[in-house]
């Protein structure tokens, strides 16, 4: 699955370690979901959705779209 | 859907809180005391079997010299809440690392099926003896080397 939260992160000015604090999770995680090598569990999607105050969809999209 | 956790609530520290009723106390002392009762019990066992015959009292705390340590340490796993060390992510199991944890646990009972299966399979037709306490060494070993091994192959994919 591709998304745009290290874009997302970047327009906001943050670190990655800034966003894991957000989000309750490690940094590696942030890093891992950034590479597209893990994808996040339903609960924490919302929450960064509701962090960046979009969508789930306008994050994160399935690859064969 | 978002659970709260101790860690956002108390301030952490580096050996982490144990919560006491409604208080939260730092989880060393607890751990430390602990501990040596569980070593000093062990240390009665010790010495109630004569592990020494001649020398009871002296087995006993042998025992419970050898045991503290360790009995300590894992009263500490046992009592601390990992939200409140520092550094925590107070979600844990919505971290990256949870993911690899769950892979090599389940890849580790795979291998430990695997290698039991084949060991009781060479073991029916060889004409050799093993004692039962090497063999659930063995077995521990296993399992140690191959959840250690995919977790950090896990944790080297990212």
């Amino acid at each position: 699955m591709r998304n745009s939260l290290a874009s997302l992160r970047a327009e906001n000015g943050w670190s990655q370690q800034r966003l894991a604090d957000e989000l309750g999770v490690s940094r590696q995680t942030v890093i891992s979901i950034e590479k597209g090598r893990f994808d996040p569990s339903l609960p924490l999607a919302f929450r960064i959705a509701r962090l960046f105050g979009r969508r789930i969809e306008d994050i994160f999209v399935p690859d064969e779209e | 859907m978002d659970g709260g956790s101790a860690g956002s609530a108390v301030a952490r520290s580096k050996w982490g809180k144990v919560r006491v009723g409604s208080r939260w106390i730092a989880a060393v002392p607890p751990a430390i005391a602990l501990g040596m009762v569980a070593a000093g019990a062990l240390g009665v066992v010790g010495a109630a079997l004569e592990l020494v015959p001649e020398h009871p009292v002296v087995s006993g705390i042998a025992v419970a010299l050898a045991t503290v340590s360790p009995l300590v340490g894992l009263s500490w796993v046992l009592l601390v809440d990992r939200s409140t060390l520092e550094g925590a992510a107070d979600r844990p199991e919505d971290s990256v690392e949870a993911s690899w944890y769950e892979k090599a646990a389940s890849g580790a009972f795979t291998d430990i099926l695997l290698v039991t299966g084949l060991g009781c399979t060479a073991l029916a037709f060889a004409p050799i003896e093993v004692e039962g306490l090497h063999t659930l060494m063995a077995v521990i070993l296993v399992a140690f080397a191959s959840f250690g091994v995919r977790y950090a192959v896990q944790r080297r994919k990212g």
